[in-house]
């Protein structure tokens, strides 16, 4: 029904300006008509006038003119010349012979008995009583003059004037509206488009939320469980070789969990990011060793530079983690082998890009596109694979963080990623990294010197709520020379500094009960301006972290983390606090 | 003054158009062609209660002042459709055939003879300058030719005689009596 009627609009839509003239033709035809009618009637009435008067006239007359009776004659004709109507009356006897008479008319008959003239009808009655004539009457009647006539056709050609406009007007509104409908109609769609993508996002922002809280409370207790592993080992270097294979076994599998939720967290977008101008081609390079490793002999691998490549400015690990995370999927869409290609190119998106997807923002992007010959996947599988936990595979084989882990990262680095997979053929996976406007690389100088064991003369506050953590950094400082005080919020660790104790490292969580670890900070620095601070979190939308970038000369090591990557940061912010 | 057509014409336009002021006394022609044409022009403002045949009978009865003229002036005329008939008769009476009588009066019969002869006919009597007057009486006004009409006789002979005839009458006898 609606299709019917739209089919309809579309046909008057399309013939519009048939209508429109058909319309006016009518409307002119018509007035032209009624004009030509008025005019007609006016014409008749004028005859009917002019022979009603005469016969008057010939009827009054007739007793005057048969006895020759003048004076009768004149009165009556000099009546009739009071009616402005009648232009011109002559009288004529029963032999031919003027009686009385006004006006010109007699030329005008030319031996008719009627004629019609521009201005007039005239006429000529015979004077008869019972058929005997007794003389005759010619009469003019006026027309109405001219310009009455043209005045009233002007009423009427203004009243034609005025429905031509309104129905001109009307077909050009009903266009305009037509118009106003298709752009409605576009904008209506287009909102549909953009409401669409907003669900999408919000629901991996709410999945975020939930697998972010979850993996918050989870990494605490790895960072607690994979402490203490580490401690026992350093404590207990004697202790039976069976018991610490059990327990190197025990640290393997926490480190693993804690690779997972690091990835959940990537995914939550809450990985604090580090990013950095990165050479993609190099990075990818990098990995050549695991990727071949990962994908096994079955499958050949292939890479392409683009020349003049951009860098990107992203976390570099975290996108080798996303390239190995898509390398691990085209290995499994590939069990028979195949073919693996990695693409960089430098890729520069317009508008059009940005209205077709989701939140694109224009601009350059470096772009990395990892193809498979694999087993490709069905639409509705495509429209889910970034949802955590989603997955296809036998429990132990999926996670189902692959792609979220991918997915979070670019998104979070502000870049945006796109799929396209067909079943049988294969699957394109194409991250749009955004591109770095750094002019040079930072020298990356990660690795750290091990600190000797031995007294340093250095003190440091570690502040945590959590006291499995709190007990476990403490004595991982000790063990390498720190002197350690510990307070379980940040009131108890601003009385220690009122105190008047001199803390050279302060090492605090940053969300925690009470004041966060950010204004402990602040009020410290307040009190000792030569403080270091380092700041313990596995939780990157803290206070210190802004849209999960680290601010400039802010310390932040990630939990969970071992003894010797606390004892490098400290060491490392010793160093740049000296120099 | 020449006896031709063509003068009478000439006369009656100047008779017509001046309103008759220059000739205050009309010729003897004159004045007979205005009757003879009169005698017949009576006869459209008149009703007569029977139809009156074919032919429209205008008799002449007794002396004929009128002579050719009036067989000219009907020429071509006729009442309702049926011609103008001249009959001259020197004595009438109810069975002639008349429809409008012009008593001339003879040595046969007088006008009063004639007159009393057509009583209670559907005849229209006219007379002139007689003691005896018929129901048209021709009688001279200031030069013009005029009539008197005698209602009451047109009445018993059941004649109607139209307003318009009686409007131009110099006097009309009505039915009740005495001139108006
Ligand atoms: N390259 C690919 N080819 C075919 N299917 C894929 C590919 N990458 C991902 N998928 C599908 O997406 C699902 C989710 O992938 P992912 O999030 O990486 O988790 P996992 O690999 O642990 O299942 C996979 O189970 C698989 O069905």
């Amino acid at each position: 029904m609606k299709r019917v009627s739209n089919r309809m609009m579309q046909v008057i839509d399309h013939h519009r300006t048939a209508f429109v003239g058909l319309g006016l033709t009518v409307l002119v035809l018509a007035s032209v008509a009624a004009g030509l009618y008025s005019e007609n009637l006016h014409q008749r009435q004028v005859i009917q006038a002019a022979r009603v008067q005469a016969s008057i006239v010939a009827d009054s007359l007739s007793g005057a003119l048969a006895f020759g009776d003048q004076a009768t004659v004149s009165q009556i004709t000099t009546a009739i010349r009071a009616n402005p109507e009648i232009e011109a009356l002559i009288v004529l006897d029963d032999k031919g012979i003027p009686v009385a008479h006004y006006g010109e008319t007699i030329a005008l008959l030319n031996g008719r008995n009627e004629l019609r003239t521009s201005d007039g009808f005239t006429v000529r009655v015979p004077v008869a009583e019972k058929g005997v004539v007794l003389g005759t009457v010619i009469l003019k009647q006026r027309s109405e003059p001219l310009e009455l006539r043209l005045a009233r056709y002007a009423g009427a050609a203004l009243l034609l004037v005025a429905g031509l406009s309104m129905l001109t007007i009307m077909a050009f509104d009903t266009r305009a509206l037509a118009r106003g409908n298709r752009r409605l109609r576009e904008v209506m769609e287009e909102r549909e488009r953009a409401e669409a993508a907003l669900r999408q996002s919000q629901k991996m922002e709410a999945l975020g939320r939930l697998t972010g809280g979850i993996a918050h409370d989870f990494n605490n207790m790895l960072a607690v469980i994979i402490g203490n592993l580490d401690l026992f080992i350093r404590r207990y270097p004697d202790a039976d070789p069976k018991m610490l294979r059990f327990v190197s076994g025990s640290q393997e599998a926490a480190r693993r969990a804690a690779a997972l939720t690091q990835r959940l967290l990537a995914f939550s977008r809450r990985q604090p990011l580090d990013p950095k101008a990165t050479d993609i081609g190099r990075s990818i390079a990098d990995l050549s060793d695991i990727l071949r490793r990962t994908l096994g002999d079955a499958i050949s691998i292939e890479t392409l530079r683009a020349p003049g490549l951009w860098r990107a400015n992203v976390d570099t690990s975290q996108f080798e983690t996303a390239v190995i995370n898509l390398t691990v999927n085209a290995r499994d869409a590939m069990p028979e082998g195949g073919k693996l290609l990695i693409e960089c190119a430098n890729a520069r998106l317009d508008q059009s890009h940005a209205e077709a997807g989701d939140d694109v923002t224009p601009g350059d992007y470096v772009m990395v596109s990892v193809t498979d010959t694999g087993t490709g996947m069905s639409p509705e599988i495509l429209s889910q694979v970034f949802e955590p936990f989603f997955t296809t595979k036998p429990v132990g084989l999926g996670t189902g963080l692959g792609l979220s882990q991918v997915h979070g990262f670019v998104k979070q680095s502000g870049g945006h990623v796109s799929l396209s997979s067909e079943v049988g053929r294969g699957t394109t996976v194409s991250l749009y990294l955004p591109r770095s406007l750094e002019v040079s690389d930072v020298p990356v100088a990660d690795r750290i010197v091990r600190a000797e064991h031995g007294r340093r003369d250095k003190i440091v506050l570690v502040v945590d709520d959590e006291a499995g953590v709190r007990d476990f950094v403490c004595e991982a400082l000790t063990d390498l020379g720190y002197d350690v005080l510990s307070a379980e919020n940040a009131d108890q660790a601003l009385d220690i500094f009122e105190e008047g104790t001199r803390i050279d490292i302060l090492l605090t969580d940053v969300l925690m009960p009470g004041r966060s670890g950010r204004e402990l900070a602040d009020e410290a620095l307040a009190h000792q301006k030569d403080l270091h601070v380092l700041f313990m979190t596995g939780y990157a939308q803290d206070a210190i972290v802004h849209n999960g970038k680290l601010d400039a000369g802010t310390r932040l090591v990630k939990k969970p983390f071992t003894i010797e990557q606390i004892g490098a940061e400290l060491e490392r912010l010793e160093r740049t606090g000296d120099s | 003054m020449p006896k031709t057509l063509q003068n009478l014409f000439t006369a009656i336009i100047a008779l017509l158009l001046t309103g008759g002021a220059a000739a205050s006394q009309p010729t003897a022609d004159l004045e007979t062609a205005v009757k003879a044409t009169y005698l017949y022009k009576f006869a459209p403002f008149v009703t007569w209660p029977d139809p009156p045949g074919d032919n429209l009978t205008l008799c002449i009865v007794g002396a004929d002042p009128f002579g050719d003229v009036l067989d000219r002036a009907i020429a071509g005329q006729g009442y309702n459709g049926r011609p103008f008939r001249i009959l001259r008769l020197p004595v009438v009476s109810t069975d002639s055939g008349c429809a409008v009588a012009y008593l001339g009066g003879s040595g046969d019969q007088s006008v009063a003879s004639a007159l009393k002869a057509l009583k209670g006919a559907p005849v229209l009597t006219v007379s002139q300058n007689s003691q005896a007057q018929g129901m048209i009486d021709f009688v001279n006004q200031q030069g013009h030719v005029r009539f008197r009409v005698d209602l009451a006789a047109a009445s018993e002979s059941h004649l109607k005689i139209s307003s318009k005839l009686l409007a131009m009458a110099v006097s009309v006898r009505d039915v009740s009596g005495g001139p108006q």
